[in-house]
């Protein structure tokens, strides 16, 4: 609206000298180290419902501590991609409490989440086809849109953490390859300088190969100290990369643990590991 | 804006006071006092009904504003003078909102529900169009005012008349004094583009070629355009050029075609056909245009520019009196059509009485050079729901604003040598008149 | 050559009009996916406030025009409100009921400016009075600034869109709303400025149409079909698509009127609709539209 932006021209290329990559550790949270005990999201016996129909969520409590990546593991229609909606505000609550650094937001609309820095990365990477990539980045920091040098300084971080999107800048965003696509939905929700980043399925419809990518991206983000909800599908991937899992069936919570504990359970094994 | 006569009707919906609680009291009230011998035996008379259904949404909303205050204006004079042989004429009045089927309904309670002797209305062509049966299914006379006539369909004229001449066709006429007094001989065209202003582009056509004129082209432009410049740049292009100019239209786009004609070039006389006949709608036609527009009119509308001699200016004077002392504005033509349609019905139930059938055989067969405001006689037959000669009317031009006497159309008729007999084949082939 | 000359021109400047209330309906159903048909009400209530207070109350031009675009401006923000008054992101708009409410919107606008201004037509002041001849073509003035303001105003909004975050956040709506919410853009703010600045367009569509084509209470829905048609016909780019949409329709119409005789007037009235028909069914992409970019 008001706020001016910043020139295209303005934005440079900047990924040609490398700039420190925000995944190597370097942007550690102040916080996150200190305190584990009083978590940066915390899920209170929440349950949800699409208009009109049964609970698809009934019950659940999470939490996610700083610095941590927690994974939510479950079959299809489990209610993982009901819960992050929920978290993000697209679906309201039928009962419990969303507290997220200390403050309730549970009844808060989508856009105000954001701006408190709980960042979601959708589900099929929702690309805003026509617009080109580096406008789909720059709306990732929409929320920071009355800072244009900070803002521009984050898309020189993105672009050197994903240097083809660079190269492509200003091609529009639906003809991009899935794992272009993937890329540019990460980049967006590190232009939005998330707290906390809600990941929904990061691997849905993609390349084995670009998976792999992709999971190494994530597991860079957790090494900086970004706390992570992964929902995901692939719980073999999930649990590689995760500290802590969950796993849903039927909108409620049936095991919780550390990931090597759940990654060598039997049930959790037979179910979703698919071996 | 008096409202005094107003308040029993319209505005905008039909619920008026005679199904109002008040009105209910009131006539409680009436017969208490009849019970008590307060009331004169004059008013313990039932009334006569008359019904105005007319359309007071839309376009041609500013005509039956003026054609009600006419009619009650008659109505009113009766009823001061102590009514029809005692009886007072009660007014029922509703609107059509412009809607035809509407309308119908409308007619059809009047006549059923109300059983009213007669119903003055509807005016709109469009809304009689559609309900033009209405009166002979239900045997109550309508008393129309339409400005094509000639549309309604044969079988329904008998119990639907026209309060005034076929008035686009009297219009049309005007030809003939551009061409006896301005020697026009070569004219062109504009017209709206629909089934109304094809019509009258073919009686023009038709006018012109029996009074020795040439019609060029007739060119249409949709009634809301506004930018009718390319129609007039194609006219003005004409080899060789056109002497006349005939408008077609009403409301803003025939007064945007009467001025445009400056900005195309095209500066020659205009015989302008259509609605604008009221001052409201002559006051943005540029004095420069104006003056060399013509048009028919009704004689009321230029009673101050009249020759003294005319046979009807006394009358038309003391309507336009009358009426200005009433309503404190100028009288128009559709404000003596008004007028004319009530005192035909009232004419009528004087002489036969309330009786819907006698009233409408009375007024096709018995009413002989019955005298109108518009100052004009008529002599209505079964064949000939007019009765008026359309020659009957004058030329006037736009002059300051208002309407100024230029001749007597009969006279250019006379001076071209056309025959009566051809006047009355070619009303018969526009339909005007029944074979 | 004067008369083609003459049509040419008065297919433009009529367009421009077109244009205009299509590029209305084009913001708003990019940002909200409503088609508000109302937007040819914004034209009819703009100019006669317009008309009334700068002749009637003799206020000069630029305050009766400052006060005409607060006054729509909050109609557009009533519109949003209404339509979408029990929107939720997990409740999304219904369009059915939306168009149905913004159809009886019309209607009321329609009634109001009955009972306000009456039946009769009026006009506003002009911009600038007068003609100007062009090889023969008679150009009035007011048509002019007619054309060059309606291209004005769709540069402007080109550039809003592409460069400023109100633009941006607009066409990611288009896109996709809920993505758009989860990126921090409040949606329902998108919505409500869209309404707003095409309320503002309509009425500045409204004032500058009323010295020449007059204004009556029941232009608002002329205005709606004339704007649909453009929108429809020009296709998916927000601003271009409508603004070659109602250029192409004001040609086409008037192109017509070189038949000779009153046939190209007869035509001039159907065959805007039947074109919208013919691109309905074969080209409902529009004329600008394309593969879209998935």
């Amino acid at each position: 609206m008001s706020a001016e932006t910043p020139s295209d021209d303005a934005i440079s290329p900047a990924c040609a000298s490398p700039a420190p990559s925000p995944t190597k550790g370097s942007r550690a949270s102040p916080v996150a180290a200190g305190a584990p005990a009083s978590p940066i999201l915390s899920i209170e016996r929440l349950s949800a419902a699409y208009d009109g129909s049964l609970p698809v969520l009934e019950d659940v409590s999470l939490e996610l501590a700083r610095g941590e990546l927690v994974a939510v593991l479950g079959a299809n229609g489990a209610g993982k991609s009901t819960l992050l909606r929920t978290l993000s505000g697209l679906l309201p609550c039928l009962a419990g409490r969303i507290i997220f650094e200390g403050v309730d937001i549970t009844r808060l609309a989508p856009d105000r989440r954001v701006v408190r820095g709980l960042v979601q990365v959708p589900e099929g990477r929702q690309m805003l086809a026509a617009l080109t990539v580096e406008e789909n980045l720059l709306l990732g920091g929409y929320v920071h849109r009355r800072d244009p040098a900070g803002l521009r300084r984050t898309l020189d971080e993105v672009f050197a953490l994903f240097p083809r999107l660079s190269e492509r800048r200003t091609q529009a965003a639906g003809l991009l390859s899935g794992g272009e696509q993937q890329m540019v939905a990460l980049g967006r929700a590190m232009m939005g300088r998330p707290r906390a980043l809600l990941l929904d399925e990061p691997s849905f419809g993609l390349a084995p190969k670009v998976v792999s990518d992709t999971f190494r991206v994530i597991d860079g983000l957790r090494s900086s100290g970004l706390p992570i909800l992964l929902i995901e599908q692939n719980a073999s991937k999930a649990l590689a990369v995760a500290d802590r899992a969950v796993v849903l069936r039927a909108g409620r919570v049936v095991a919780r643990g550390t990931a090597a504990e759940l990654a060598a359970s039997e049930e959790v094994r037979r179910s979703y590991l698919g071996d | 804006m008096s409202t005094t006569a107003r308040t029993d009707r319209i505005v905008p919906s039909d619920r008026t006071s005679r199904h109002a609680p008040g009105s209910r009291i009131s006539s409680l009230a009436f017969a208490a006092m009849a019970a008590l011998g307060l009331c004169s035996a004059a008013q313990a008379q039932e009334p006569i009904k008359l019904g105005i259904l007319l359309t007071h949404v839309g376009p041609t909303a500013i005509f039956a504003r003026y054609e009600d205050k006419g009619a009650r204006m008659r109505i009113d004079e009766v009823n001061r003078a102590g009514g029809i042989k005692g009886r007072r004429i009660e007014v029922i009045g509703y609107d059509t909102e412009g809607k035809p089927d509407r309308a119908g309904t409308l007619f059809r309670r009047l006549a059923q529900e109300d059983k009213v002797s007669a119903v003055i209305g509807p005016d709109s062509i469009y809304v009689l169009l559609g309900m033009s049966s209405v009166p002979t299914e239900s045997k109550v006379f309508s008393m129309a005012a339409p400005g094509n006539y000639e549309l309604v369909p044969m079988k329904d004229r008998q119990w639907v008349a026209s309060a005034w001449t076929a008035n686009g066709y009297t219009m049309v006429l005007g030809l003939a004094w551009l061409k006896d007094k301005l020697r026009v001989g070569r004219v062109g065209m504009l017209t709206t583009a629909d089934s109304i202003g094809e019509m009258i582009g073919r009686e023009a056509t038709d006018t012109a070629k029996m009074l020795g004129m040439e019609m060029v082209q007739v060119l249409a432009q949709p009634a809301s355009d506004r930018d009718l410049l390319p129609s007039l740049t194609k006219l003005n292009g004409m080899k060789p050029g056109i002497e006349g100019l005939v408008v077609f239209g009403s409301g803003p786009y025939g007064t945007i075609a009467m001025n445009q004609t400056d900005l195309a070039g095209v500066n020659v006389p205009i015989l302008y056909i259509g609605g604008n006949i009221i001052p409201e709608l002559i006051k943005d036609v540029t004095p420069e245009t104006g003056k060399r527009t013509f048009l028919t009119v009704a004689r009321n509308v230029v009673a101050d520019t009249l020759p003294a001699s005319d046979p009807y200016i006394a009358a038309a004077k003391k309507f336009n009196a009358d009426y200005q002392a009433k309503y404190k504005e100028t009288p128009t033509q559709p404000s003596a059509v008004g007028y004319d349609m009530a005192s035909t019905v009232i004419d009528a139930i004087e002489n036969v009485g309330s009786d819907p059938v006698k009233i409408r055989d009375y007024i096709y067969t018995k009413q002989k050079d019955f005298p109108m405001a518009q100052g004009i006689r008529t002599n209505r037959t079964p064949s000939d729901a007019y009765g008026i000669d359309p020659r009957d009317v004058v030329v006037a031009s736009i002059e300051g604003g208002r309407f100024v006497f230029k001749g007597y159309l009969k006279d250019s008729y006379k001076a071209l040598g056309i025959k009566d007999e051809a006047i009355t084949e070619q009303m018969r082939r526009f339909k005007m008149l029944a074979d | 050559m004067a008369e083609f000359l003459q049509v040419l021109f008065t297919g433009l400047s009529q367009g421009g009009i077109y244009a205009l209330i299509g590029i209305g309906f084009s913001l708003v159903n990019m940002s909200t996916r409503v088609l508000n048909l109302a937007q040819g009400s914004y034209a009819l209530l703009g100019g006669f406030v317009f008309l009334t207070l700068a002749t009637r109350y003799g206020l000069p031009l630029w305050a009766a025009l400052a006060l005409v675009l607060v006054f729509v401006a909050m109609l557009g923000v009533v519109t949003e409100r209404i339509v979408s008054l029990r929107v939720r992101p997990w409740r999304p708009i219904s369009h059915d009921m939306a168009i149905l409410t913004t159809l009886a919107l019309v209607v009321v606008a329609e009634g109001a400016a009955f009972l306000i201004w009456g039946p009769d037509p009026q006009r506003g002041p002009a911009l600038q009075r007068g003609v100007v001849n062009v090889l023969g073509a008679i150009l009035i003035w007011q048509s002019v600034w007619m054309l060059v303001i309606t291209l004005v105003i769709a540069a402007g909004l080109q550039w809003l869109l592409i460069r400023t975050w109100l633009g941006r956040s607009m066409r990611a709506c288009a896109q996709n709303p809920l993505t758009a919410a989860l990126l921090g853009i409040d949606v329902r703010r998108v919505g409500m400025a869209a309404f707003t600045l095409s309320a503002v367009i309509g009425a500045l569509a409204g004032m500058l149409v009323s010295p020449i084509t007059w204004l009556d209470y029941q232009i608002g829905g002329e205005f709606m079909l004339k704007g649909v048609l453009a929108y429809l016909l020009g296709g998916e780019l927000a601003i271009a698509g409508p603004l070659v949409g109602g250029l192409v329709l004001g040609l086409v119409e008037n192109l017509f009127l070189l038949f000779p005789g009153a046939t190209g007037g007869l035509l001039k009235q159907v065959v805007p609709m039947a074109l919208l028909i013919v691109m309905l069914v074969w080209r409902p992409q529009g004329l600008l539209g394309g593969p879209r970019a998935r």
